[in-house]
């Protein structure tokens, strides 16, 4: 059964519609990317699978149950593209504090921040405060404060902007070893070859899925050499076909014009 | 409270405190306030001389400060939560939204608290002459300001958490303060009003008054657990 199955989920803004009846289903253990281009609607998106937004129509499960729901929010970590971090408390302070709202205390609570910051490949500064970390340190810091008190199901809004190559690399594998242990991930990126590490990738454009699959079946089903290429071929053949869409729906009432 | 509650709203509170002694930004806010407010009535009394005794417009001048100025405080108390995006992590745990609300009012309420005390005697010393005093114990003027001071700081909280969420940030909350703080304004005037001027009916005056205190804040509070649910997922 699905760790993650969301339906039909249609997003607005005001008059704007940014998903327009998206579906997707995550298994236990899978990475699963979201690739897109800025403004497609990740973020929209995994707010929706998170339980920050909700959606004016459609449904997201959870473990076997309807979100949101306090009880399975436990279960789950999220790490928004904002760093939701205090920025005039230190590393340490920020992942007590988000340790302490998650129940952890003392011992446990030490592990569990060193466990995260080492997954997260930070090494922190006792005295510095957030405030005068570099972008890349704060989103490291960031991961380490979702990943904190173990979740199950971890959603990733792009963990790795800012990062160099080196800590890039670092954190998709932390990723791969957290999915070989049992945790699901949704992780959404617009560079390639962090798309390449996916088990299964969603390709979304303009608040559609224009492609679900493995890279490998992405690639060969588009006949392309990268996933850029394979990326620009669903794009086209999406647009191709909602031009086509379009076209019909022009046709059909000149035609009952002319019956009438 | 279970445990886990409790350990939420120490976590809460102390966090806020710890960013507050780090940045004073409520503190200092309030307290530039609450100064240029004692300029301000300085020169509006300044032609009153000596035929006016202070202490017959003493109360209503403290309380009309402490309003103000916590309605500028107050509004500044989620700014760190909605600035970095840490209250949708907030929201994600599992912390019953009532916690957040009692641990942020505490919060307040203690540097609401801070000010206040240390403005008193500022205010004190500016307008009473050497003659006047406060003609019942300090302690009763003490007893006001905590009272009034939960109601203010529990309606401030509840409404700051309602302006994170309306693009009208500040102009609601200041719409919507003041004529909530009504019936608690015209009490808190009221026993320090009592507290101050004394007499023989003073006591009986100055406890009325507190009653009203003491009811507005038990709805308050009521209210606020009651709505904090709703008011913080708006
Ligand atoms: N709160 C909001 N109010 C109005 N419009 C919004 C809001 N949030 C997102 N949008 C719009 O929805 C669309 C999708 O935004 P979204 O943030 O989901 O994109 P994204 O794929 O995450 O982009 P990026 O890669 O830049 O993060 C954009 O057109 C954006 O302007
Ligand atoms: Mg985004």
């Amino acid at each position: 059964m699905p760790v993650l199955v969301a339906r039909d989920i249609v997003q607005r803004f005001g008059k704007q519609e940014v998903l327009h009846g998206v579906s997707l289903g995550v298994e236990k253990g899978e990475v699963l990317g979201l690739l897109g281009p800025s403004g497609a609607g990740k973020t929209t998106f995994v707010n929706i699978l998170a339980g920050v937004a909700e959606p004016v129509s459609g449904t997201v499960d959870a473990f076997g149950e309807r979100m949101p729901s306090l009880e399975l929010m436990r279960r789950m970590g999220y790490m928004a593209q904002s760093d939701a971090l205090y920025y005039d408390l230190t590393a340490a302070e920020n992942l007590q504090f988000f340790g302490a709202i998650y129940g952890l205390t003392g011992a446990a609570l030490k592990r569990a921040g060193e466990r995260a910051l080492d997954t997260a490949r930070l090494t922190v500064d006792p005295r510095k405060f957030v405030r005068d970390y570099s972008g890349g340190m704060r989103r490291r810091l960031s991961l380490a404060t979702a990943i904190l008190h173990e979740p199950e199901l971890l959603i990733l809004d792009e963990p790795t902007i800012g990062l160099d190559p080196l800590h890039r690399v670092d954190i998709w594998e932390s990723f791969s070893r957290m999915a070989e242990n049992g945790t699901t991930i949704v992780v959404t990126t617009h560079v390639m070859d962090e798309a390449e590490r996916c088990d299964r990738l969603a390709m979304i454009r303009d608040g559609v899925f224009i492609a679900i699959g493995s890279p490998r079946e992405l690639r060969e089903r588009a006949g392309a050499a990268t996933l850029e290429d394979a990326f620009l071929h669903f794009a086209r053949a999406e647009t191709a076909q909602a031009d086509r869409e379009q076209a019909t729906e022009h046709a059909a009432p000149e035609a009952g014009g002319r019956d009438a | 409270m279970d445990g886990l509650a409790w350990r939420q709203f120490k976590a809460i509170l102390r966090k806020d405190i710890v960013m507050e002694l780090r940045t004073r930004e409520m503190v200092t806010s309030m307290g530039l306030y609450a100064i240029l407010t004692m300029v301000v009535y300085q020169v509006a009394l300044s032609e009153a001389g000596a035929s006016l005794d202070v202490r017959l417009v003493m109360p209503g001048l403290i309380w009309v400060a402490f309003i103000f100025m916590s309605l500028l405080g107050l509004n500044r108390s989620f700014v760190h939560e909605k600035d970095q995006g840490c209250i949708e992590a907030l929201l994600l745990a599992p912390i019953d939204r009532p916690v957040i609300f009692f641990s942020k009012f505490t919060g307040n309420l203690l540097f609401l608290l801070v000010v206040e005390v240390l403005s008193l005697p500022v205010f004190s010393f500016l307008f009473l002459q050497e003659q006047q005093g406060i003609a019942n114990p300090v302690w009763m003027v003490g007893l006001v300001l905590l009272g009034a001071s939960i109601g203010i700081s529990g309606v401030g909280t509840l409404l700051a958490t309602i302006s994170v969420n309306t693009s009208g940030r500040d102009i609601m909350l200041a719409v919507l303060f003041v004529p909530l703080m009504y019936p608690l304004l015209r009490a808190a005037v009221g026993a320090t009003f009592a507290a101050v001027i004394g007499g023989p009916a003073s006591a009986a005056l100055f406890w009325g008054w507190m009653a009203w205190v003491a009811a507005f804040d038990v709805i308050m509070l009521l209210v606020a657990f009651a709505l904090y649910e709703f008011v913080i997922g708006a």
